[in-house]
C-alpha cells in the first residue's frame, strides 16, 4: 500500500516539481509570481491534445512542437505585450498583469476548446512494470514510468542549460544582480523576455506530461498551481533545487494524505503544508536564511 | 493653440474639483435614494450587488491599499460572515439586524485569529500564507457537512425588520445602500484619524513607522480586524442579496476579483474602491451579449486598464486634479 501510493505519488510530484521550476525560473529573475502558471499548463494540455486526438500527430512530434516552439512564442508573446510595458510600474502591477492574463488565457482557450471534460487515452504502450515486494504486488503503470523519466530528464536538461550554456549563464547572471549584468554587457530586456519564454516551455512541458493522468477541461490549471506554489515554498521560495524536490515531497505527501486520511484531505493537503511551512518555517526546506520577513 | 487647450480643460476640470465638495455628496446620497424606481428587476439585482463589492473592495483595500498587508484571505471572510448570518437564521431564527453584525464579529474573530500567525511574514509570503489559509475556510464549508449543508449550498430567507419583510431587491437595496454609505463614513473617519496614519506609515516604512511610537501589532491585528469584519458584513448582505448560500463563492476566484477591484480602482483610494467595484461588477454584464468572448475580453480589459492606468482610476482622476484625497498614495 504504501509504495504502491508513493510511486503514484512520485508521477504527480513530478509534475508539480516541473510547475515550481517554471515558477522559480520567472520568480528569480524578475520577483513576479507568475499567477498565469496554472493556464499555461492548461494551453500545454489542450494543445498536446488537439495535435495527438485532433490531428493524429505522432507523440514524440507533438510533444516537440507544444513544448519549444509554441510554448516559446507564448512565452515571448505574453511578455513582450502585457509584462514588458508595465515592468517600470513595479512587481505588483506585473503580478496583477499575470492574473489579468490568465482570465483572458482562460477565455481563448474556452473559444478554441469548448468547456467540455476530456479525457486523452495514453499515449505510451509499452507494458507497466510490476514487481513483487515483500508479501505485495507493486505494479507502476506506464504513463506513471514516462512522467517520472520524461520529467527526470527535462530537468537534467534545463539544469545542464543554466550550469553550462552562454545563454544560461547569462540568464543567472541576470537574476543574481540585474544592474551588474547590465554592465558587463548583457541585454537584460532580452534575458528577461527569454526567461519568461524559458518558464513557460517548462510549465507547458508539465501540461503535457500531466495529459495521461489528468482530466482536461478550463479550469484544470488552478489546483496544480496551487500545488506548485506549495513546493515552491516547501523547497524555499527561489531555490530550483529546492522547488524540484519540494514539487515531489508534494506529491508524495499529497497521495499519502489520499491513501491513509480521506480522500477529501487531497484537495487541502498543499494548503495545510502551505501554511505549516510558512508559520514553522518561512525560508522553506533548503531555502537561504534571508526572508521577506517582518 | 494647444496651450489654449490645455488651459481651458484645466479650468474646466478646476471647476469640477469645487464642484465635488461635502454638498455633492449630499445631492449624490439623495440621488441614490431615487435608483430603485428606475430600474428593472435584473438592474437592481446587479446594483445591490455592486454595493456588496464595494464593501469587500474598501475591506481589501483597507490592508492592502493602506495598510501595505498582503492578506487574501477576505473571500474567506466573506463567506463567514455569510455562513454565519445565514444559520443563525436559518437554525436559530435569529433575525437579520442582529445575525449580519454577529456575522462580521464572528468574521473579525477569526481574522484575528489568522493575523497572529500572518504578522511574522510580509508581501508574497504573507499572500500566499493567507490564500492558503483561506481555502482550507471554503473547505470547512464544503466538508461540514451537518452545519452547512455541504457542496449545495442553501437558501437564506428573507430578512424582515419588525413587520416590515425585505422580499425584493428593490427593497434589499435600501438594506445594502444604508449600510454600504455607514461603512464609506466609517472608513473615511478610521482613516483620517491616528489609526488610518498609522496604517499608512506602517505601509511606508515600519521602521518609521515603529520609531514614530506606533505599535506594530497591534494596528496589523486591528487592520486585519476592520478588514474582516467588512468581509463579514459584506458576506451577510450578500446572503440576503442572492438568497442562496454556496460554498463555490468564497474561493480563490472570489479573491482574486477583489483584488482586481483595488487594484483597478487604485491602492490606497477610497473612491478608487468604490470605482473598481462599479466597473468590475457592470463590466462582465455589458459582456453578457458577448458569452463566448467574455473571459477574454475581460482578462484583455483588464490589461489595458493596468497598461492605461497602472495608479488605478482614482490614480488616474486624481493626475488631472478631478478630487483629492487627504491620505494619498
Amino acid at each position: 500500500m504504501f509504495f504502491q501510493l508513493l510511486v503514484g505519488g512520485l508521477a504527480n510530484g513530478a509534475i508539480y516539481a516541473l510547475v515550481a521550476l517554471g515558477i522559480t525560473v520567472i520568480f528569480k529573475a524578475t520577483e513576479v509570481v507568475n499567477f498565469a502558471a496554472g493556464e499555461l499548463l492548461m494551453f500545454g494540455a489542450f494543445m498536446i491534445f488537439t495535435l495527438l486526438c485532433l490531428w493524429n500527430l505522432p507523440y514524440i512530434a507533438s510533444f516537440l512542437i507544444v513544448a519549444f516552439p509554441l510554448a516559446m512564442a507564448l512565452g515571448l508573446v505574453m511578455e513582450r505585450l502585457a509584462l514588458r510595458p508595465l515592468a517600470s510600474y513595479g512587481h505588483l502591477i506585473v503580478v496583477m498583469a499575470t492574473l489579468a492574463l490568465s482570465i483572458a488565457f482562460k477565455g481563448i482557450a474556452r473559444l478554441l476548446w469548448g468547456s467540455d471534460i476530456r479525457n486523452v487515452p495514453s499515449p505510451f504502450d509499452f507494458q507497466p512494470i510490476e514487481f513483487p515486494l515483500g508479501s505485495m504486488r507493486i505494479v507502476i503503470s506506464s504513463e506513471n514510468i514516462a512522467i517520472i523519466l520524461v520529467s527526470l530528464g527535462v530537468m537534467f536538461t534545463f539544469f545542464l542549460f543554466f550550469q553550462y550554456t552562454r545563454l544560461g549563464k547569462m540568464m543567472r547572471a541576470t537574476s543574481e544582480n540585474q544592474l551588474g549584468a547590465m554592465l558587463v554587457g548583457i541585454n537584460v530586456k532580452r534575458i528577461f523576455a527569454t526567461i519568461w519564454g524559458t518558464g513557460t516551455v517548462i510549465i507547458v512541458i508539465a501540461g503535457i506530461l500531466f495529459v495521461p493522468i489528468a482530466t482536461l477541461y478550463i479550469e484544470m490549471g488552478g489546483k496544480v498551481m496551487i500545488k506548485g506554489f506549495a513546493a515552491c515554498l516547501l523547497g524555499g521560495f527561489g531555490n530550483l533545487p529546492g522547488a524540484m524536490l519540494g514539487g515531489v515531497l508534494m506529491g508524495i505527501i499529497e497521495t499519502l494524505f489520499g491513501g491513509y486520511v480521506t480522500t477529501a484531505m487531497m484537495d487541502i493537503s498543499s494548503l495545510l503544508v502551505i501554511a505549516l511551512v510558512l508559520i514553522v518555517k518561512p525560508q522553506g526546506l533548503f531555502g537561504s536564511k534571508v526572508v521577506i520577513k517582518v | 493653440m494647444r496651450e489654449e487647450c490645455a488651459r481651458t480643460t484645466g479650468a474646466f476640470l478646476y471647476h469640477c474639483r469645487m464642484f465635488m465638495g461635502p454638498k455633492f455628496w449630499w445631492v449624490v446620497a439623495l440621488m441614490l435614494l431615487f435608483v430603485p424606481f428606475l430600474t428593472n428587476q435584473y438592474a437592481q439585482f446587479m446594483i445591490n450587488l455592486t454595493l456588496v463589492y464595494i464593501i469587500l473592495a474598501l475591506g481589501l483595500n483597507l490592508i492592502f491599499g493602506y495598510t501595505g498587508q498582503f492578506a487574501f484571505a477576505n473571500a474567506a471572510f466573506f463567506g463567514v460572515g455569510a455562513y454565519v448570518s445565514s444559520l443563525l437564521t436559518v437554525k436559530l431564527g435569529i433575525p437579520f439586524w442582529l445575525s449580519m453584525p454577529l456575522g462580521g464579529i464572528a468574521a473579525m474573530a477569526i481574522g484575528c485569529i489568522i493575523s497572529i500567525p500572518a504578522l511574522r511574514l510580509a508581501r508574497f509570503y504573507l499572500a500566499i500564507l493567507t490564500i492558503a489559509l483561506g481555502e482550507q475556510i471554503q473547505w470547512v464549508f464544503i466538508h461540514w457537512e451537518s452545519m452547512t449543508y455541504g457542496a449545495g449550498g442553501f437558501p437564506v430567507p428573507y430578512a424582515s425588520l419588525g413587520g416590515l419583510v425585505f422580499n425584493s431587491d428593490r427593497s434589499i437595496y435600501y438594506i445594502n445602500l444604508g449600510v454600504t454609505i455607514f461603512i464609506l463614513w466609517a472608513t473615511k473617519n478610521i482613516l483620517e484619524s491616528r489609526i488610518g496614519r498609522a496604517f499608512v506609515a506602517i505601509r511606508d516604512s515600519e521602521v518609521a513607522a515603529q520609531c514614530m511610537a506606533v505599535p506594530l501589532t497591534g494596528y496589523k491585528v486591528l487592520a486585519f480586524a476592520i478588514s474582516s469584519f467588512y468581509a463579514g458584513i459584506a458576506g451577510g448582505l450578500y446572503s440576503i442579496t442572492v438568497g442562496f448560500v454556496s460554498p463555490e463563492n468564497f474561493g480563490i476566484v472570489q479573491v482574486t476579483l477583489h483584488f482586481c477591484m483595488v487594484m483597478v480602482g487604485g491602492l490606497g483610494s477610497m473612491i478608487g474602491s468604490v470605482a473598481g467595484a462599479l466597473v468590475l461588477t457592470s463590466l462582465p454584464e455589458l459582456l453578457r451579449h458577448y458569452q463566448a468572448y467574455q473571459e477574454m475580453i475581460f482578462g484583455i480589459i483588464l490589461l489595458l486598464i493596468l497598461i492605461f492606468m497602472p495608479r488605478g482610476i482614482s490614480g488616474t482622476l486624481k493626475r488631472f486634479q478631478l478630487f483629492r484625497e487627504k491620505l494619498t498614495h
